[in-house]
């Protein structure tokens, strides 16, 4: 009876446990997938807004040639290559060149009034709004999913089948501090 | 340079003559059948001492029917002068005092939030036995839909005791002002922030398992701003959703708001709309019997209650509609 016992035991230490350690970290880290896929799903909403907007406002803006050229060549380059290091560089890039456009079509009263331009306008904020809450969707993912792999005694569980912390998503500096307005006007 | 004696009057003294006027009422009321009632009571109340010592059915039978039928019917001849000025309280100075904080809001001390709109919130698990409410403001502020009134909430509880008597208890799920404004920016899942209590008893480790146990209200959203995390606890269908409607800085809003109420604050998003729910310990917006409305601390409360509540527009940033939605 109490070899029985015993094997009951290790059975439950050795097998059980582990298996239940393993299938929480693949759940986390499936969480992780899924939070990226939704930040990804979210990034190409906004490229496929892009081409709308510079044919809005290409005829008015006359200044700003230089930055809708490049916002059409990363929007090319982010749907050429969707791996998660492009995707973040390039977001990170849109979002401040998308965040000057708009900052300098205030020198642009027609453009302004122009009723297609503020639909996109609104349905740009909008996005952006949902891509900001897919990131901090994605970071609070991969925190828990993080602390997961290094505590005790998941760690041994994490090592062995090389489950790798993954990295959080960078919030641009910007977004975290209101928009220096004046700043953005003069450069 | 004297002292002044005088605090400034109340709204600089815009409500005075209405005040004054009312205080009339209240004192003529007060005369004609408070007094009376309560000088019956003594003159019962000596009555019924004397029964009890001297044992003499005389002193019981005869003046009590009289003083009861008296009571009654003071009571009853009462109750018309009484409701108009209540209703006089009601129409002319909450209503100024509204008018004061936002123009245009219609009130009507009648009505109140209905219970399917309550229970749609979601706040509240538990169908209540009792529900009950008044007055209801609703309007726009700028280009925000508000409505809002009070509300108590009750269920019951029946007990039997060993001798075989059934004794009801009633007890408030919510009692406060419930507050429906249209949120500016458009979801389409349920988002509950409700207080924190299992992380305030339980502290965090054990008080998030007990969080993430409560699978009705949704999955847990764990928050980056760790004060806000300390004070809710925030349940929603999709973690993006719920992220994007909880932005950082309506975090700060909410969690301001909290500090200014100084009480629990229930808050969902669901439909398009912002359900907040602000307990409060009495009836509001009431008038005293007992006390001169001519001082106006009472008023002076709910005055500051009112412009917390209309200010939850301007405080939660409700007008600014960039994200799409008219």
């Amino acid at each position: 009876m109490p070899a029985l016992l015993l094997i009951g035991i290790l059975v439950f230490f050795f097998v059980i446990i582990p298996i239940i350690i393993y299938n929480g970290l693949i759940h986390k880290r499936n969480m992780v997938d899924n939070a990226f896929a939704s930040i990804d799903a979210m990034l190409k909403k906004r490229y496929d807004l892009i081409p709308n907007l510079v044919n809005t406002v290409k005829t008015y803006m006359t200044h700003e040639k230089e930055t809708l050229t490049k916002i059409t060549e990363l929007r090319t380059k982010a749907l050429a290559n969707r791996d998660p290091d492009t995707q973040a560089k390039v977001d990170q890039e849109m979002t401040g060149l998308m965040r000057s456009i708009m900052v300098a079509v205030e020198n642009y009263p027609q453009l302004k009034a122009n009723e297609n331009f503020m639909q996109l306008q609104a349905s740009l904020n909008n996005i952006e709004e949902q891509i900001a809450a897919a990131r901090r969707a994605y970071n609070a993912a991969v925190t828990t999913y993080n602390t997961a792999i290094q505590i005790f005694p998941n760690s041994v569980i994490a090592g062995m089948k090389h489950f790798t912390p993954r990295e959080l998503f960078v919030i641009p500096a910007e977004e975290r501090q209101n928009v220096d307005v004046g700043k953005l006007f003069n450069s | 340079m004297g002292q002044t004696e005088n605090k400034t009057p109340f709204l600089d003294g815009a409500l005075t003559p209405v005040l004054e006027r009312l205080e009339e009422q209240r004192l003529f009321i007060k005369r004609k059948y408070f007094n009376p009632l309560t000088a019956l009571f003594i003159i019962g109340g000596i009555f019924l001492v004397m029964f009890l010592t001297k044992q003499e059915a005389k002193w019981l039978l005869a003046p009590m029917i009289l003083f009861f039928l008296g009571g009654l019917v003071t009571v009853a001849l009462a109750q018309k002068p009484l409701s108009e000025y209540k209703n006089a309280y009601k129409n002319e100075i909450i209503k100024g005092l509204i008018d004061r904080i936002h123009p245009g809001l219609s009130y009507n001390p009648a009505l109140c939030i209905p219970e399917s709109r309550f229970m749609a919130s979601g706040l509240f698990l538990r169908t209540p036995d009792r529900y009950r409410g008044e007055d209801m403001v609703s309007g726009m502020v700028g280009k925000t839909q508000l409505n809002f009134s009070e509300i108590r909430a009750q269920y019951k509880t029946e007990t039997t005791d060993s001798k075989g008597n059934r004794h009801t208890q009633w007890h408030d799920i919510f009692r406060g002002i419930f507050i429906i404004a249209d949120f500016n920016k458009p979801f389409k899942t349920r988002t509950l922030v409700l207080p924190d209590t299992a992380e305030k008893i339980f502290g965090s480790l054990f008080g998030n398992t007990l969080q993430k146990w409560n699978k009705g209200r949704g999955d847990l959203i764990k928050l980056e701003n760790v004060d806000f995390e300390k004070e809710f606890v925030v349940y929603g269908q999709d973690q993006v959703e719920s992220r994007y409607i909880l932005t950082p800085d309506l975090m700060e809003r909410i969690l301001n708001f909290r500090h200014k109420t100084g009480k629990p604050v229930h808050i969902s998003f669901l439909d398009n709309s912002m359900f907040v729910a602000l307990t409060q310990t009495k009836d509001l917006f009431e008038p005293s019997m007992g006390h001169s409305l001519l001082d106006t601390a009472p008023l002076e409360s709910y005055y500051e209650i009112l412009k917390l509540v209309i200010g939850i527009v301007e405080d939660f940033n409700l007008n600014t509609r960039i994200w799409g939605k008219e």
